[in-house]
């Protein structure tokens, strides 16, 4: 009788479980715990019993009745519980919190440059941004009045010192303080004497690059560039070298991307060329090697610059460049929950 | 460099790419194209053919009667600039108006330079745009500072050539010289800054309009037709890259050319009419009395070729080009001519250019006379570069086929020897730019094209990447700031000379830009203060609000006379009174204070005492600090305070303003890598006891806590840690007086603590407070009130 009694709970929890509503309860509490249920009839055959067995099988019947209408009770309190609770919490509220700032545009962009140069190997190093004419220009293979200098119009301090036009005096510096082969980045501020409109601003950013060793070509220049503009425009863009002139390198070249817009079809955002330009390059001139003291038949290397502005004005779409030095907050809170 | 499609064709007969795969090959080799432009563009609409039909000469000017179709017009034109009466002349409508000009946008005269003749060929009414010009391309072509050489139809011509693998067609360049008596001498007294200089003297001149193709070709390239012989000067230097000069013969004095260095204070009025203040050494042409030329830059308004010129001096010379570009830049012009001398002309091509004028004279019925007079000689001397193969395959990273890099060269006009896998390459005289073997590898790699280089990728072992220090807690900052509600700014580091006087900070500390390009950037910045009180100022002005910004950036001034920059953070705050959208905490000081604080603990250190101190002149007296470092340097760690209310409102800058700057570079040398350590989780339980002590309203929370730290040491008590929960004043407290409350948590590493044990603990930090007379317990001086 003990294992009817046993089955008889096993029974009742299954079909408990199945509760989902009053009426359900109602007809799992007649069956199992009123007058209808089989509990009268298992007390009317416990006298049946004899009186050890009784004792045993009486004690555990018990058990088995209150345990069942415990469970009742809890189910109950359950289903009246999930009635009583109508409003539902508000969640669309606002949660409790600080605000949020941004990071500036121009450091995002950096602080990307630098991830991605990071993971191909390169350090990043810093130049000052008070410069000696003699870094800034002739260590670079630029002379006094040479015509490449009408391009980077200067602010003079005084004393053969200057704001950097550029950063290419830190290839002066990183060659200097390094010993090949290595792998170069310099981010930094970059000053030249161009009145501010939509595209251009006295003070502005480049990210230098410089990498040294023996047997570097322009196809490492390129295989080094096209990683770079992939991972930080997008796998689809295509990369195009454009033969060009710096003093300081040689063979030189523009770097372009495909336009993300019209791939390299020509629209209006990229001005009907296709093409966008990013950054100039080379394999650094063998007179800049010997200008610092290294050989030019041993060693070889490749340098980049890159404008952060332009870079940035490519990326997120922006058409003037003052608006990054304005710091209107209407400009910063677009760039929250980036970096 | 302005040209066209078909003056291009004009030396490249075989020529037969389309204008747009022209423009594609000067971008794939190195040419900017900046615009292409259909010709129709540059011209007036319509162009038709008029016939002058009467001419009636008053003096200098002459009334002229042009005939179209139905339509007759009276014009007055300089009398130079009359054809012969019955030829056919030009009209061209500028909003169906004749301004008889051939350029669109000149707007009309009343007086016109010429009538511009036309080929005889032409019927009245006849379309002169479809019978001359046709549907012709203009390429606006960037040419790079090297590229010297490439200011020219040939040079340019000549890179299609290279690309297309033709032949390059020179102009016609053939006259026949006359015996012709003139007398003119030449002396050249500065052959340091012009190594060769060359005259020619020509006679017969009629000075007329140019011919219609001489006209079109200059429109086409940029240039204004002005009269035949200034017209030839100017299409031979666009041709050839060499610039000329025509002299009027007869207004030279003396018959003598001298090319001389000026004097200080030596005057020229140049072509443009304006006189020019010449200084000592600067090249120039002169005279036997005076100078007529600025040499390599612009004639003089005196010896110019006008209606009344017979006789003409044509000078073709080769000019230092440093000299030149030093006097050009330091009067402030740059010329067509200036701008060719500047990145060098051909040495060898100067005669070749004066040839060719000379047979454009001639053709215009002027006669030659023979001779040339020369002074010095071209300065080139033969350069060979040899070239192994190899190197050119290695750096180009293609597989070159050394057939097709010898024809490359040989039509760029360089000489080509083959020794086995080495080339002999001689270099042209034009391309002085040529100088190393790898100069030659770009040649090659250009016209080749930079779209075949392999891509690859540097093989050598990487460099750890290790971020340093100061770089990853600048990182950490600047993301804790942002996340805290602050927006990071980048300014200019240039400012105001002002914005810097308002923080009294001295002049010869200062660095001043020598040549500002406005006064608004004229000082770099000593503090980051000035840049970010102008963002709230823009922010303020547009009505914007924000609880405020951060910069990390670099600030300049001069220590012991050498320039010094340094690494600042700069937080500015800003308390906007405005409708609350959710319950914010309150700006003030101890915000300031708040972030200064975090910081320390992200440089890994805390930070050090902050007492009261003034260091900008427009923070408020007694509410500014002056932050020391944690490890007790000399030098403050930063600087806070609140920004003058007057300051603000002259400012017009709403609310209230705090500031703080802090020297990162200091900071990041604080606090080291965690060193490694027995790191132990305490295991037995902590009890915490409350003191409140009553002082005068002067002394600081400081004077309280160093008193308890002491203590707790010297008698070995198991303070974990204590902490300020409240500072009061007022009723009850009497006037003066101040409180502080604070919490102390003992624990002990080994042991549960008894009850009395603290109790003995706090009992004898109590009563060294009250030792040292300043402090009184709060219990007791309540009771004593009672």
């Amino acid at each position: 009788m003990i294992e009817e009694i046993e089955e008889y709970l096993r029974d009742f929890e299954g079909e408990l479980a199945q509760v989902l509503t009053r009426d359900d309860l109602n007809r799992v509490k007649g069956k199992y715990a009123g007058r209808k249920s089989r509990i009268p009839l298992f007390l009317e055959r416990l006298k049946t019993l004899p009186l050890e067995e009784r004792r045993i099988v009486g004690r555990r019947l018990n058990e088995v009745k209150v345990l069942i209408e415990e469970r009742l009770r809890e189910k109950e309190a359950e289903l009246s519980r999930r009635e009583q609770k109508r409003e539902p919490v508000d969640f669309s509220l606002p949660g409790r919190r600080h605000p949020l700032g941004a990071f500036h545009p121009l450091r995002l962009v950096v602080d990307e440059i630098i991830a991605i140069f990071r993971s191909l190997g390169f350090r990043v190093e810093e130049g000052p941004e008070i410069e000696t004419e003699l870094y800034n220009f002739e260590a670079l293979n630029i002379p006094a009045d040479h015509p490449a200098r009408d391009a980077q119009d200067s602010f003079y301090l005084g004393g053969g010192f200057l704001l950097r036009t550029h950063t290419s005096p830190a290839q002066i510096r990183v060659m200097k303080k390094l010993t090949p082969p290595f792998r170069v980045i310099v981010p930094g501020r970059c000053y030249r004497r161009d009145a501010f409109d939509a595209t251009h601003s006295p003070v502005f950013h480049q990210v230098e690059g410089l990498v040294v060793a023996p047997g570097i070509s322009m196809g490492d220049l390129k295989g080094t560039i096209e990683v770079f503009a992939r991972r930080l425009f997008g796998e689809r863009r295509k990369v195009r070298f454009r033969p060009s002139y710096f003093p300081f390198t040689e063979p030189s070249a523009e770097v372009d991307i495909s336009c993300g817009i019209c791939q390299g079809a020509g629209c209006r955002s990229c001005g009907g060329r296709g093409w966008l330009e990013i950054m100039g390059a080379g394999l650094v001139h063998p007179q800049v090697f010997r200008n610092v003291g290294y050989d030019p038949e041993k060693v070889q290397g490749f340098a980049f610059g890159m404008g952060v502005e332009r870079i940035a004005m490519l990326k997120f779409g922006i058409p003037d460049i003052r608006w990054f030095f304005e710091n209107d907050v209407a400009f910063l809170s677009a760039f929250k929950g980036l970096g | 460099m302005r040209v066209s499609y078909r003056i291009l064709k004009r030396f490249l007969p075989e020529l037969s790419l389309r204008p747009e795969e022209v423009a594609e090959v000067f971008m794939n080799q190195g040419f900017v194209m900046e615009e292409v432009l259909s010709a129709r563009d540059l011209f007036c609409s319509p162009l038709l053919a008029g016939t002058l039909v009467e001419a009636h000469r008053e003096g200098l000017l002459t009334r002229c009667t042009v005939k179209l179709g139905e339509r007759t017009f009276r014009v007055l034109v300089h009398t130079s600039g009359v054809p012969e009466t019955g030829s056919r002349v030009l009209v061209g409508f500028e909003d169906h108006t004749p301004s008889f000009l051939p350029v669109r946008g000149e707007r009309a005269r009343e007086i016109l330079d010429f009538l511009l003749p036309l080929p005889p060929f032409l019927e009245e009414g006849d379309d002169v745009y479809e019978a001359l010009i046709g549907d012709d391309v203009v390429f606006e072509v960037e040419v790079t500072a090297n590229r010297g050489d490439c200011l020219s139809v040939l040079g340019l011509a000549r890179e299609l050539a290279a690309h297309c693998d033709i032949p390059l067609v020179f102009p016609e360049a053939r006259y026949t010289e006359k015996p012709i008596h003139h007398g003119f001498r030449l002396e050249n007294e500065a052959p340091h800054l012009c190594p060769l200089y060359t005259g020619r003297y020509v006679t017969a001149i009629t000075v007329r309009p140019s011919p219609f193709w001489i006209a079109k070709e200059l429109i086409l390239m940029g240039m204004r037709p002005i009269n035949n012989v200034v017209d030839i000067t100017n299409l031979v230097m666009l041709e050839m890259g060499q610039p000329l000069h025509a002299f009027d013969a007869a207004r030279i004095r003396g018959n003598l050319v001298r090319v001389r260095e000026a004097e200080e204070g030596e005057c020229l009025v140049t072509l443009d009419g304006e006189e020019r203040m010449l200084r000592k050494g600067m090249l120039l042409i002169a005279d036997a009395d005076r100078p007529i030329a600025l040499a390599g830059v612009m004639g003089g308004r005196d010896t110019e070729v006008g209606p009344e010129t017979k006789e003409i001096f044509l000078e073709a010379a080769f000019f230092d080009r440093v000299s030149v570009r030093r006097t050009a830049r330091a009067l402030g012009m740059r010329t067509e001519a200036s701008a060719r001398f500047e990145r060098g002309v051909d040495p060898l091509g100067v005669m070749r250019a004066a040839s060719r004028a000379l047979a454009l004279l001639e053709e215009m019925g002027g006669e030659v006379a023979s001779g040339w007079l020369v002074s010095g000689q071209p300065p080139f001397a033969v350069w060979e570069i040899s070239v192994p193969w190899e190197l050119v395959v290695q750096r180009l990273s293609c597989e070159v086929p050394q057939k097709e890099g010898i024809r490359i060269l040989e039509r760029l006009g360089f000489q080509v020897a083959q020794e086995g896998e080495t080339l002999r390459v001689r270099v042209p005289s034009w391309r002085p730019d040529v100088r190393e073997p790898i100069d030659v590898v770009e040649e090659v790699g250009r016209v080749y094209g930079y779209g075949k280089i392999r891509s690859s990728f540097p093989s050598f072992p990487f460099d750890p990447g290790n971020v340093p220090r100061g770089e990853s807690l600048e990182n950490r900052i600047r993301a804790h700031l942002a996340h805290r509600g602050l927006y990071e700014v980048v300014t200019l580091s240039l400012v105001e000379e002002e914005s810097v006087n308002v923080l009294g900070f001295g002049g010869e500390e200062r660095v001043v830009v020598l040549n500002p390009l406005s006064q608004e950037h004229a000082v770099l910045r000593p503090f980051l203060f000035p840049s970010l009180f102008e963002v709230v100022r823009t922010n303020a002005r547009r009505g914007r609000r924000s609880r405020g910004f951060f910069e990390v950036g670099k600030v300049f001034f001069r220590k012991e006379g050498n320039f010094r920059e340094e690494k600042r953070l700069g937080i500015i705050l800003w308390n906007v009174p405005q409708p609350a959208l959710w319950k914010e905490d309150p700006v003030d000081l101890f915000t300031l204070k708040g972030f200064l604080e975090e910081i320390g603990e992200l440089a890994g250190t805390g930070c050090g005492a902050v007492c009261p101190g003034r260091v900008f002149p427009v923070f408020e007296e007694d509410g500014a600090f002056v932050a020391s470092s944690p490890e007790g340097g000399a030098e403050p760690i930063g600087w806070g305070g609140k920004v003058l209310p007057a300051f603000l409102r002259r400012h017009d800058v709403e609310g209230e303003v705090y500031y703080l700057e802090i020297r990162l570079e200091g900071l990041a040398a604080w606090g080291q890598d965690l060193p490694a350590k027995d790191f132990v989780l305490p295991a037995f339980p902590a009890v915490s006891r409350d003191i409140s002590v009553v002082v005068d309203a002067s002394t600081p929370w400081a004077f309280v806590a160093s008193l308890v730290a002491e203590e707790a040491k010297r008698s070995c008590m198991a303070l974990e840690e204590f902490a300020l929960f409240d500072v009061f004043s007022g009723d009850p407290l009497p006037p003066g007086k101040k409180g502080f409350a604070f919490r102390l948590v003992f624990r002990a590493p080994d042991r549960t603590l008894e009850d009395e044990e603290v109790g003995r603990w706090v009992q004898k930090l109590k009563e060294s407070l009250k030792q040292t007379g300043r402090v009184v317990l709060r219990e007791e001086m309540i009771l004593s009130h009672e």
